[in-house]
């Protein structure tokens, strides 16, 4: 009986070069910086429960502005999965924290769409995107920090 | 939505030909100290809300047509989002910019003719009160510019 094989894939080894890795190494530094400058923009935002859409479209501008680099970057690391990356358990790790991100990046998206457009704004709303700016930042937070932690010097390099 | 992924040389190919930052930002540089004097004293808008609205006009299209459009610094599909919030914006202002003008011009007109002083004090609360509704329109469009000029400047 022949053995199936399709669905076998082979572990490269751990101490791959960074120049050697699937994906080059300036997308992983770019997500590092779009993540950190992302969760900038978001803790800057103060949720002010008084605010017009007016005040918020003025407020949220910086963060609207970086939400597509952010998807980008994300974009960017789909490549990082399990079966081609020389680490398998923290290319899982990056997936998950991947998904995380982008699935709060949505909610913030359609959050800010009620804030900057609701006539009236509900007190709801802004506690929700309180709420989801924070949980944004976290995730952010700890994408980029498990890209850094495991490659320092493709996030440091220039 | 899939997105493509721009190494970063190649999303900054732009800048090598028309520049759209540096006349935007003398745009809202004169919109500026129209605000500043409008802080100091908001009569002053007064004479110079027509420049005014003229320069938010101004700033939008100019952000239209070279920044927030195909081939622009700012794709207007991935940014859809600050730029729909900056329309949004435009159009609070045109909106309110039409109703304080009216009452400006009714205002001087009524002046001209000589009313009396309650009439007068009452046109020129109706007055104040545009004002104050149409001031915050124009800041809110120049802090929704000044970080779509901050971002350009950082995509550099």
């Amino acid at each position: 009986m022949q053995p199936r094989v399709d669905n076998v894939f082979p572990l490269r080894a751990q101490g791959t070069s960074l120049y050697d890795l699937p994906v080059p190494v300036e997308r992983l530094r770019t997500a590092v910086q779009e993540l950190d400058t992302l969760r900038c923009c978001v803790e800057r935002v103060a949720c002010e429960p008084h605010w017009s859409a007016l005040e918020w479209r003025a407020a949220c501008t910086p963060l609207m502005l970086r939400l597509p680099g952010a998807r980008q970057a994300l974009a960017g690391l789909a490549d990082i999965t399990p079966g081609q990356w020389p680490d398998t358990g923290w290319a899982v790790r990056l997936a998950a924290a991947r998904d995380e991100v982008e699935r709060r990046l949505a909610d913030v998206s359609t959050s800010l769409s009620a804030l900057t457009h609701g006539k009236p704004i509900a007190v709801d709303a802004v506690i929700g995107f309180g709420v989801e700016g924070t949980s944004l930042a976290k995730a952010a937070d700890e994408l980029s920090g498990l890209i850094a932690s495991r490659y320092p010097d493709a996030v440091s390099a220039g | 939505m899939e997105h493509q992924v721009i190494p970063p040389g190649q999303a900054r190919r732009w800048y090598y030909g028309d520049d759209p930052v540096e006349p935007l930002t003398e745009l809202q540089s004169a919109l500026a100290d129209l605000l500043a004097k409008a802080d100091d004293d908001p009569r002053s808008l007064d004479a110079n809300s027509e420049r005014a609205h003229q320069l938010v006009t101004d700033t939008c299209r100019r952000l239209s047509r070279t920044v927030f459009s195909p081939g622009g610094p700012l794709d207007p599909l991935l940014y859809k989002q600050a730029y729909d919030a900056l329309i949004a914006t435009r159009d609070a202002e045109r909106d309110m910019y039409e109703v304080y003008a009216n009452d400006l011009e009714c205002y001087r007109e009524r002046a001209v003719k000589g009313l009396r002083v309650a009439e007068s004090d009452s046109d020129r609360l109706a007055l104040v009160r545009r004002r104050r509704k149409y001031i915050p329109r124009l800041l809110a469009f120049h802090a929704q510019t000044m970080a779509i000029l901050e971002h350009l400047r950082e995509r550099r």
